[in-house]
C-alpha cells in the first residue's frame, strides 16, 4: 500500500507542478519567459517536488483553519456580541457538527466520487482498485484528522473549551466521515445509488442543513447538537463506529464496481473543463424551432441590405435568444413594480412611519439594478457563437466591424430603453404608491439617470466585446483585460450606492460619463475594431 | 500577377514554424503545398490570409509592373473545415455578400441565381440554411464567394479530401478554370491530387518552402522521390 500511496503522492506533486508552471506561463510578462520545455525538466521538478508535497499537506489544516474561521466561528462571535442566546461553544459545535458531519457526510464521499486521479490510476495505470482505494482513504483521513486537530484547537481554546475536547471533536468527525465512507459504499452495494451525484436529494440536505445550522444564532429556543455531541458517551460511540467502519473498508472486497461507476469515460465530472464549455454553449443554443422551415416562411420580408440585412436576419431567427430575456426582465420588473406598488399601499395604511419613500434614495442604486436588468452580455454571447465566430474569419467583415457594431448598438439601446422605460415606471409608481411626492424635478432627474444608465450598459457590452472580442470558440473569456474593465465598472456601480449623491449632481455625472464612454467607444471601434475583433 | 514571399518568419513560444519562406507564385497556374502533420502549411495560409501576422518578412503582389503588399482583401482562403454563418440560406448570404461588394465597387456581372448555376447547386439547395449542408456544399458556397470578389490569390486548406468522387470531380474542374485568373495555392496530403491537379509542387519542411522540379511531378518516381524527401527530414510536431 505504501508504494501505491507514493504513487498517488508522485501524480499529485506533479500535476500540480504542471499546473503551477501552465499558469505561471499565463501571466504577463513572467509568462513569456517561462519555456513550455520547463514541462520536460525533471530535475527541476524533483527539486520543487517536496516544496510542492509540503504546501499540499499545510493546505489541510490551513483550509480547516479558513473553514471554520469563516463559516463557523465568525457567525458565532457576530451574533454572540449581539445578543448571547446560546453558549458560544455548543454554537460552535453545532454549526460545526451540521456541516461537517451531517451535510458533508452526505455530500462527500470518496469512495463514490469521480476523480480524475482516479480514473489515472486505475484505469489507465491499471492499479488494483483496492490498493487504490485503500491508499486513497487512508491518506485521505489521516491527513483529515491531522488537519483538524490543530484546527479546532484554535477556535475551542478561543471559546473557553478544552484541549481535551478539541481533539475528541477532530477525532469524531473522522471517525464519523469514515463511517459515512462505508454507508455510501453499501448504500451502492445494494440499491445502485450513487448517492453524491443525487444532486437534487444533495442540494436539499446542503438546503436545510445550512439552515439548521444557523437557525440558533438567531432563535434561543431552537436547540442545538451541541451538549450532545460533547458528552463523552456519544464521543466515543462515533469513535467505535468509525473504527469498525475503517476494519469494513479494509475488509471490502468489491470496490471495482465503485471504482468503475466514478471513473466512466464519459463522465462530466472528469472533465470539468469540458463540462463549463457545454455549459456555455447550451446558454447560447439556438432553439430548433426558430431554424424551422415554417418559421423561416413565416419571417417577415426583409427589404434591407448588406449588414442590415444580416443582422435583420440574425435577431429573427434567434428571437428565443436574444428576445426572451429581454421579455423576462420586462415581465419581472412589471410584476415587481406592481406587487412592490400594492405592497407599499397596504403597509402605508398599516403603519405609515415605516414608510418614508422618497425618490431621491433611490438613485445609488440605479447603476448596480440596471447592471442586472439591462441586456447585453447574453446577446453578445448569442452573435459570438451565432454569427460572429464564423464571419469574423473573413476580412471585409473584420473591415465593416464599425458598421455592424453601429446597427447592433441602435438595436440593443432600444431594447434596454424599453427596460429603463419599464424600471422608472415601477420606481415612480412604487414611491407614489408609498405616499412619496413624484411630481417633482427629481423625478424627471430619476428617469434620466435611468435612461442613461441603460445606454452606458449597452454600449459596455458591445464596446468590450469589440474590442476586447473575449471569447473563445468554448465561449471561454479568455480576455484578462475584458475582466480588468468588466470588474472595474462593477466595482464603481458598489462604490456608488456606499456614496450616494444629490440627485442634480449624479444626474448630470451619469450623462457626463455616457457621452465620454459614448466618443471614447465610437472612436475606439472605428480605428481599432477591425483588428481586435476575431476570434481568439 | 505573381505572389511574392520574401523571408516570411514564424514562430510560436520557441517554435520556429516558418523560417525566412522564399517563393515566387504565378499566374494561371496551381500550386499544390506539401508537408507533413505540423509542417506549418495552416500558419503560412493564415499568415497570408492576414488571420496570423508574421514575425518577420512580407508578402507582395505584382501586377501589371506594381508591386504593392498583400492586402486582406487580396485574399479569397477557403478552409479546411468550412466557416460559414450556418443561420442563413446559402442565398441569403450570397444575396449579403453581394450587397457589401457592390458597395465597394466590385463589379458584379451575374445574378445571384447564375452564380449559383454556376456551381451546380439546385434550386432547393440554395433556400436551405447553411446548417444542413454538406461539407461539400458548404465549399462549394465559399468558393462561389470567390468566383463574385474574384481576388488575385486563392488558397485552399486541404480541400478535395472529405469530398465524394462526383463532387470532387466537379471541384477539380472548377479550380482549373479558375486558375486562368488567379494565384492558387491549396495544400495537400495526398500525393496523388497533387500529382493530378498541381501545375507545380513546392514543399514545406523545416519552416522552409522549395521547389519541386515540374519534371519530377509529371514522372513515376514522383511519390516514391517526394516520400524519401518529406522522412529525410525528422518528423515536425504539430504546431
Amino acid at each position: 500500500m505504501l508504494r501505491i500511496l507514493s504513487t498517488l503522492l508522485a501524480i499529485r506533486t506533479s500535476s500540480a507542478i504542471n499546473l503551477f508552471f501552465y499558469y505561471l506561463q499565463k501571466l504577463p510578462l513572467v509568462g513569456k519567459a517561462i519555456k513550455s520545455t520547463v514541462y520536460a525538466r525533471t530535475d527541476l521538478k524533483r527539486s520543487v517536488s517536496a516544496l510542492v508535497f509540503a504546501v499540499l499537506l499545510l493546505w489541510s489544516p490551513v483550509s480547516k483553519l479558513l473553514y471554520l474561521y469563516v463559516l463557523v466561528y465568525l457567525p458565532v462571535t457576530a451574533v454572540n456580541e449581539m445578543s448571547p442566546a446560546h453558549e458560544p461553544l455548543q454554537l460552535f459545535i453545532h454549526i460545526f457538527a451540521i456541516i461537517s458531519f451531517l451535510v458533508a457526510g452526505v455530500s462527500s464521499a470518496n469512495v463514490l466520487e469521480p476523480k480524475r486521479e482516479k480514473y489515472v490510476a486505475v484505469r489507465l495505470m491499471r492499479m488494483s482498485p483496492q490498493l487504490y482505494m485503500h491508499a486513497a482513504l487512508s491518506y485521505r483521513y489521516i491527513v483529515f484528522l491531522v488537519g483538524y486537530i490543530p484546527a479546532l484547537l484554535v477556535f475551542v481554546l478561543l471559546l473557553e473549551g478544552t484541549v481535551l475536547q478539541a481533539v475528541m471533536l477532530a477525532v469524531s468527525v473522522a471517525a464519523w466521515r469514515v463511517l459515512c465512507e462505508y454507508i455510501h459504499l453499501k448504500l451502492f452495494e445494494k440499491t445502485g445509488i450513487v448517492l453524491v451525484k443525487q444532486l437534487a436529494a444533495v442540494w436539499l440536505v446542503i438546503g436545510a442543513g445550512y439552515i439548521a445550522a444557523y437557525l440558533p444564532l438567531f432563535l434561543e429556543k431552537f436547540p442545538t447538537v451541541g451538549p450532545a455531541l460533547m458528552h463523552w458517551g456519544v464521543q466515543l460511540l462515533i469513535a467505535a463506529l468509525g473504527a469498525w467502519a475503517a476494519v469494513q473498508l479494509a475488509r471490502y472486497r468489491h470496490f471495482r464496481e465503485a471504482v468503475d461507476v466514478a471513473t466512466k469515460r464519459d463522465d462530466p465530472y472528469l472533465n470539468v473543463r469540458g463540462m463549463v464549455a457545454d455549459a456555455q454553449k447550451t446558454s447560447v443554443q439556438a432553439k430548433e424551432s426558430d431554424y424551422s422551415e415554417e418559421a423561416l416562411r413565416q419571417e417577415p420580408v426583409n427589404n434591407r441590405e448588406g449588414y442590415a440585412y444580416l443582422n435583420e436576419i440574425f435577431f429573427t431567427r434567434h428571437r428565443s435568444l436574444v428576445s426572451r430575456p429581454f421579455r423576462k426582465r420586462l415581465a419581472i420588473i412589471a410584476a415587481a413594480g406592481i406587487g412592490g406598488s400594492i405592497a407599499m399601499f397596504v403597509m402605508g395604511r398599516i403603519q405609515p412611519e415605516f414608510l418614508q419613500l422618497e425618490l431621491k434614495m433611490l438613485f445609488s442604486f440605479l447603476p448596480i439594478a440596471l447592471s442586472f436588468l439591462t441586456v447585453g452580455e447574453t446577446t453578445c454571447k448569442a452573435m459570438f457563437y451565432h454569427c460572429d465566430i464564423s464571419l469574423t474569419r473573413y476580412s471585409f467583415y473584420r473591415s465593416a466591424a464599425y458598421e455592424h457594431f453601429l446597427i447592433r448598438l441602435r438595436k440593443m439601446i432600444g431594447q434596454n430603453l424599453w427596460i429603463a422605460g419599464a424600471l422608472g415606471g415601477a420606481l415612480t409608481l412604487a414611491t407614489f404608491a408609498a405616499g412619496g411626492n413624484i411630481l417633482q424635478w427629481d423625478a424627471v432627474l430619476l428617469w434620466l439617470s435611468i435612461a442613461a444608465i441603460a445606454v452606458f450598459f449597452t454600449l459596455h457590452h458591445l464596446f468590450l466585446y469589440y474590442i476586447f472580442q473575449p471569447y473563445s470558440t468554448d465561449l471561454n473569456v479568455k480576455n484578462p483585460l475584458y475582466f480588468v474593465v468588466a470588474m472595474a465598472v462593477s466595482a464603481a456601480c458598489g462604490f456608488a450606492v456606499f456614496f450616494p449623491i444629490p440627485p442634480a449632481v449624479f444626474t448630470s455625472v451619469v450623462i457626463a460619463i455616457v457621452i465620454v464612454y459614448f466618443a471614447v467607444a465610437i472612436a475606439a471601434v472605428r480605428n481599432y475594431a477591425h483588428k481586435t475583433f476575431r476570434v481568439k | 500577377m505573381q505572389l511574392v514571399l520574401d523571408k516570411i518568419a514564424k514562430r510560436f513560444n520557441e517554435k520556429q514554424v516558418l523560417q525566412d519562406v522564399e517563393h515566387r507564385f504565378e499566374k494561371g497556374k496551381i500550386y499544390g503545398l506539401l508537408g507533413r502533420n505540423g509542417a506549418g502549411k495552416t500558419t503560412l495560409f493564415n499568415c497570408l490570409s492576414g488571420e496570423l501576422k508574421v514575425d518577420g518578412g512580407q508578402a507582395l503582389l505584382e501586377a501589371d509592373g506594381a508591386t504593392h503588399e498583400l492586402r486582406e482583401q487580396d485574399v479569397g482562403y477557403v478552409y479546411s473545415l468550412p466557416i460559414l454563418p450556418e443561420f442563413l440560406t446559402g442565398y441569403e448570404f450570397v444575396k449579403f455578400f453581394i450587397d457589401i461588394n457592390r458597395r465597394q465597387n466590385v463589379s458584379i456581372d451575374r445574378t445571384i441565381d447564375q452564380y449559383f448555376d454556376m456551381m451546380s447547386m439546385a434550386e432547393e439547395e440554395r433556400h436551405r440554411l447553411i446548417k444542413g449542408y454538406s461539407h461539400g456544399m458548404k465549399n462549394k458556397l465559399q468558393m462561389l464567394l470567390f468566383l463574385i470578389t474574384k481576388p488575385p490569390v486563392i488558397l485552399l486548406d486541404e480541400p478535395l479530401t472529405s469530398f465524394d468522387v462526383i463532387v470532387a470531380l466537379e471541384m477539380k474542374k472548377l479550380l482549373r478554370e479558375m486558375k486562368h485568373n488567379h494565384i492558387l495555392i491549396f495544400s495537400t496530403h495526398i500525393l496523388q491530387l497533387a500529382s493530378d491537379l498541381c501545375d507545380e509542387l513546392v514543399i514545406l519542411n523545416r519552416g522552409r518552402l522549395s521547389s519541386v522540379s515540374p519534371e519530377l511531378l509529371r514522372s513515376p518516381e514522383f511519390e516514391q522521390s517526394i516520400v524519401e524527401l518529406l522522412k529525410d527530414e525528422s518528423h515536425a510536431e504539430d504546431t
